[in-house]
C-alpha cells in the first residue's frame, strides 16, 4: 500500500486560470480600478493596478478580500456611492467569471446571485446601523447552514445516510479483520458535517 | 461532503471581512464577506447539484489471477468509466488492505474534469497466505478548485487466495511415470467370502448349494457357483525419515515437503480404507514420534498433525549442524537485504544460536544467553534413542511388535541405500509387504539441475536403486519428486535418445549399424539394473 490515504481529493493546480477566464475577468478588476480611482485618484488607480497584478497571481477570493481592505485603506464608503458600487461591482464580477469557468455552467451563477444578491444587499442596508454586528454573524451562520444543509443534502442523494458502519473482523479472517481496522478503509459516510 | 482547503480559506475570509466590517463598520467589508460566503454556497451547490445521485460512474475492478502464492504478484485491472464528461474530478483509488502490497503501478486512477475513461494495471502481492479481500474501490469526486470532495463505494470487492509455497507438481511414480492408481487398492485376489464379484467357475463337490450362479448354470447347462472376493484391511506402519539431510532443497519445496505431501496421502488413503495405521518418524537421534496401529478419528488426525508440522532434526552431536539449502537460502537473502532477523525455522535458529555462543559450550554463562537458551535449544524429543542408522533400526525394532501382517511403509530419501534397502528387507517380513517412496535428491538440490547430464546420470543411479529396492520380494519403490525438475532431467534423456539416434542413422550408412543400435538403446528404467540386477529374492 502506499502512504497515502484514500480519499483525498483530486487536486487541480491551485492557481491554474486559463487565458478565457483572464480576459473575462480584466473586465471586472477594470471597473474596480475605476471606483479606487474615484476615490483616491491617481493613488486608487495604481492600487487597483496593483490589484489586478495580485489578481494574475493569487487566487481570486484573496483578491476580493483585499480589494475590499483596500478601498477601506484609500478611505471609501457609503458615502461615495459611485465609487462604493464600482468596487462591489468588480468584486462580484470577479467571483461571477471564476465561477463561470470552473463549472463552465450558467447555473451556478443563478446560485450565487440568488444567494450573494440578497445578502449585499442587507449588508449594505444594515452595515451603517448597530445591527451590524448580527449582520455580520448572520452571514457566518447563512454560510455555515447551508453548507451542512447541503452536506446532509449530498448523502441523501448519494445514498450514504443508511449505510451502516462497517462490522469489524466480520469474517474472523485475520486479514479481513486487519482490513476494517485501516482507518483508510472508511469512507466519509459519517453525518457529523464538514470536515477536512 | 467534506469541505476543501479552499472553503476553508474562503471561509477565513469571509469571517475576517465580516469581523472587520462589523468592528470598523464598513461597509464594503460587510459587501465582501456577504459575497465571499454567497460565492462559496454557490460552488458547494453547483457540487452537490452535479453529484447527487451519481450513477453515471461505473468502476469495474478483477484480478488476473485469483489464486497466487505468498509474495507472488497478481494484477488488479482497475477501470473507471463516465457516461458524460463532468467538471468533476474523479479519482479512483484501490482498496488493498494492510498486508497487501502494491509492488508495480499505482493504485489510484483518476479522471481529471473532462475525461470519461481511464485505466490502470496494479501489481500486488502479499506474503501472508490467506483470504485477502481487496475492498470495492474507493470513488473520490472533487470540485473544480478543490472547494468540496466526497468518497463513495463503487464496483465489486475482489479476493485474492494465498496459498503459502509448498511443494507443487507434486510426482509419485516408477521410472519417471506417474502411478496412476491410488496405493493401497485392497482387492486381495483371494477367492472367498465377500461382497464383490470376483469369478463364476463351475460347481464342484462340497461347494455350498446356495452359492450357485442359476443363471449362469442356465446359460453354461453345467452348475457354476459365483465367487465373490475377500476384502480386507490393510495393517499399515508409516515410517517416515526427517533427518537433517531432508531438509534439501529450495524453501518450500525441500525434500521433506513433498515426502511430507506422500505420507498425508497414504494416511488419508488409510483413514478412508479405515486400515489400522501405525507411524513411526525418525530423526536423527532416533524415534521421535511413535503410535502403534489404530483406527480411530482422533489416532488419524494425530498422526496427520503430526506429519503436518514435523522439521528436519538436528545432527546428532553437532552443536552448529549443517544448514538445510532452505536455510541457506535465507541466509543468502537475509544478506541481502542486509538483515540479520530472518529466521526461518528452529534448525537455523540453533545454528545462529550455537554461531552466537561460538565455543563457550552448550551451557549459558551469562543472563542474557540463560534467558534465550530454552528458545534455542533442540526442540525434538525422543521417545526412543538410536545411535546408529536410526531408519533401519526403528523398522527393526517398531516393527516386531505389530501383530500380522503388516504393510510398511518407508518415507526417506536416497542418500544411504544401505540403509534403506536392509530396512526393506526388514520391513517386509515374513508375511508383510513394504512400501518405499524415495525422493531422489538430485531433483531436490537447488543447483542439482545445472548441469542435466550429470543430473541424469544421478537420476540413473537413483533409478537404478529403486529398482534394486523393487526388486525385491514383496517390496515396491517409488520416487517421489518434483514434477517439473523430473521432467527437465527426463527431457533431457529424450533429447540425448534422439541425438544417438541420429548418430546411429550415421553409424548404419557406414556400415557400423549393429554397434550404434545398441548404443542408442533407451535408457529407460528398465535400462537399469532390473529386478536381478542385485535384488534380494529371500
Amino acid at each position: 500500500m502506499t502512504d497515502r490515504p484514500h480519499g483525498t481529493a483530486y487536486a487541480p493546480p491551485a492557481t491554474a486560470r486559463d487565458a478565457r477566464t483572464t480576459v473575462a475577468g480584466l473586465l471586472p478588476m477594470a471597473v474596480q480600478t475605476a471606483g479606487l480611482s474615484l476615490v483616491a485618484g491617481g493613488l486608487g488607480a495604481g492600487v487597483g493596478v496593483l490589484l489586478s497584478l495580485l489578481w494574475l497571481r493569487v487566487r481570486v477570493e484573496l483578491v476580493v478580500a483585499v480589494s475590499a481592505l483596500a478601498f477601506v485603506g484609500v478611505g471609501g464608503g457609503l458615502d461615495a456611492t459611485l465609487a462604493f458600487v464600482l468596487v462591489g461591482l468588480g468584486c462580484l464580477g470577479l467571483l461571477a467569471v471564476d465561477l463561470t469557468t470552473a463549472w463552465n455552467s450558467p447555473r451556478p451563477l443563478v446560485a450565487f446571485a440568488a444567494l450573494a444578491g440578497p445578502l449585499c444587499a442587507v449588508a449594505v442596508a444594515y452595515a451603517p446601523t448597530d445591527a451590524r454586528y448580527w449582520l455580520a454573524a448572520g452571514v457566518l451562520a447563512v454560510v455555515g447552514l447551508g453548507s451542512y444543509g447541503l452536506h446532509r443534502y449530498q448523502l441523501l442523494g448519494l445514498g450514504l445516510l443508511d449505510e451502516a458502519p462497517r462490522p469489524e473482523a466480520s469474517t474472523g479472517d485475520p486479514t479481513n479483520a486487519a482490513a476494517s481496522d485501516d482507518p483508510t478503509n472508511a469512507t466519509s459516510t459519517t453525518d457529523g458535517g464538514p470536515s477536512q | 461532503m467534506r469541505w476543501g482547503p479552499r472553503s476553508w480559506v474562503t471561509a477565513a475570509l469571509c469571517a475576517v471581512c465580516a469581523t472587520l466590517g462589523a468592528v470598523a463598520a464598513a461597509p464594503i467589508l460587510l459587501f465582501a464577506a456577504a459575497g465571499l460566503g454567497g460565492w462559496l454556497l454557490a460552488h458547494q451547490w453547483a457540487y452537490v447539484a452535479e453529484t447527487t445521485g451519481w450513477t453515471a460512474v461505473d468502476v469495474d475492478q478483477g484480478v488476473d489471477r485469483p489464486q497466487v502464492t505468498v509474495s507472488e504478484p497478481t494484477t488488479l485491472r482497475l477501470r473507471g468509466t463516465l457516461a458524460a464528461a463532468s467538471p468533476v474530478g474523479v479519482a479512483i483509488d484501490a482498496a488493498p488492505p494492510p498486508g497487501v502490497e502494491v509492488v508495480g503501478g499505482t493504485d489510484r486512477l483518476a479522471l481529471p474534469p473532462g475525461e470519461t475513461e481511464a485505466a490502470t494495471l496494479i501489481q500486488v502481492q502479499t506474503p501472508i497466505a490467506g483470504t485477502h479481500t481487496i475492498d470495492a474501490p474507493a470513488v473520490t469526486l472533487s470540485s473544480p478548485g478543490g472547494f468540496a470532495a466526497e468518497t463513495v463505494r463503487r464496483g465489486d470487492a475482489v479476493t485474492v487466495n494465498v496459498q503459502p509455497r509448498g511443494p507443487d507438481r507434486l510426482h509419485v511414480g516408477q521410472g519417471g511415470d506417474p502411478l496412476e492408481t491410488d496405493y493401497g487398492e485392497h482387492e486381495t485376489d483371494q477367492p472367498g467370502q465377500g461382497i464383490e464379484p470376483l469369478e463364476v467357475r463351475q460347481y464342484v463337490a462340497g461347494d455350498d448349494l446356495s452359492r450357485i450362479d442359476w443363471k449362469a448354470t442356465a446359460r453354461l447347462t453345467v452348475p457354476h457357483v459365483r465367487e465373490y472376493e475377500v476384502m480386507n484391511s490393510h495393517q499399515t506402519a508409516l515410517v517416515v525419515d526427517h533427518r537433517a539431510r531432508m531438509g534439501a532443497g529450495r524453501a518450500g519445496a525441500t525434500v521433506l515437503e513433498y515426502l511430507r505431501e506422500a505420507a498425508l496421502g497414504l494416511v488419508t488413503n488409510a483413514e478412508a480404507y479405515d486400515d489400522p495405521l501405525g507411524c513411526y518418524t525418525v530423526g536423527d537421534g532416533g524415534i521421535t514420534f511413535a503410535r502403534e496401529p489404530g483406527t480411530t478419528r482422533e489416532h488419524y488426525q494425530q498422526v496427520r498433525r503430526h506429519l503436518s508440522t514435523l522439521r528436519p532434526t538436528a545432527p546428532v552431536g553437532r552443536e552448529d549442524q549443517p544448514a538445510s539449502d532452505a536455510d541457506r537460502a535465507g541466509d543468502a537473502r537475509s544478506r541481502t537485504r542486509g538483515s540479520t532477523t530472518t529466521l526461518t525455522g528452529p534448525a537455523r535458529a540453533r545454528r545462529l544460536a550455537a554461531r552466537t555462543a561460538g565455543a563457550r559450550g552448550a551451557e549459558p554463562t551469562d543472563q542474557l544467553e540463560a534467558t534465550l537458551h530454552p528458545y534455542f535449544a533442540p526442540t525434538e524429543r525422543y521417545v526412543h534413542r538410536l545411535a546408529d542408522r536410526p531408519l533401519f533400526r526403528t523398522v527393526q525394532t517398531r516393527l516386531r511388535r505389530i501383530q500380522g501382517p503388516t504393510w510398511t511403509v518407508i518415507v526417506t530419501d536416497d542418500s544411504d541405500p544401505g540403509e534403506i534397502h536392509e530396512a526393506a528387507k526388514v520391513a517386509r517380513g515374513s508375511s508383510g509387504r513394504a512400501l518405499v517412496f524415495l525422493a531422489p535428491r538430485v531433483l531436490y538440490e537447488p543447483t542439482g539441475l545445472d548441469d542435466l547430464d550429470r543430473a541424469y546420470e544421478r537420476y540413473r543411479e537413483f533409478e537404478r536403486l529403486r529398482r534394486r529396492l523393487s526388486g525385491l520380494q514383496r517390496v515396491t519403490a517409488f520416487e517421489v519428486a518434483p514434477g517439473d525438475r523430473l521432467q527437465a532431467v527426463l527431457a533431457r534423456r529424450r533429447s540425448g535418445r534422439r541425438s544417438r539416434a541420429d548418430g546411429s542413422t550415421r553409424a548404419a550408412t557406414d556400415g557400423r549399424a549393429g554397434n550404434a543400435t545398441r548404443d542408442s538403446r533407451p535408457e529407460t528404467a528398465a535400462n537399469g539394473p532390473g529386478p536381478t540386477g542385485g535384488g534380494d529374492r529371500a
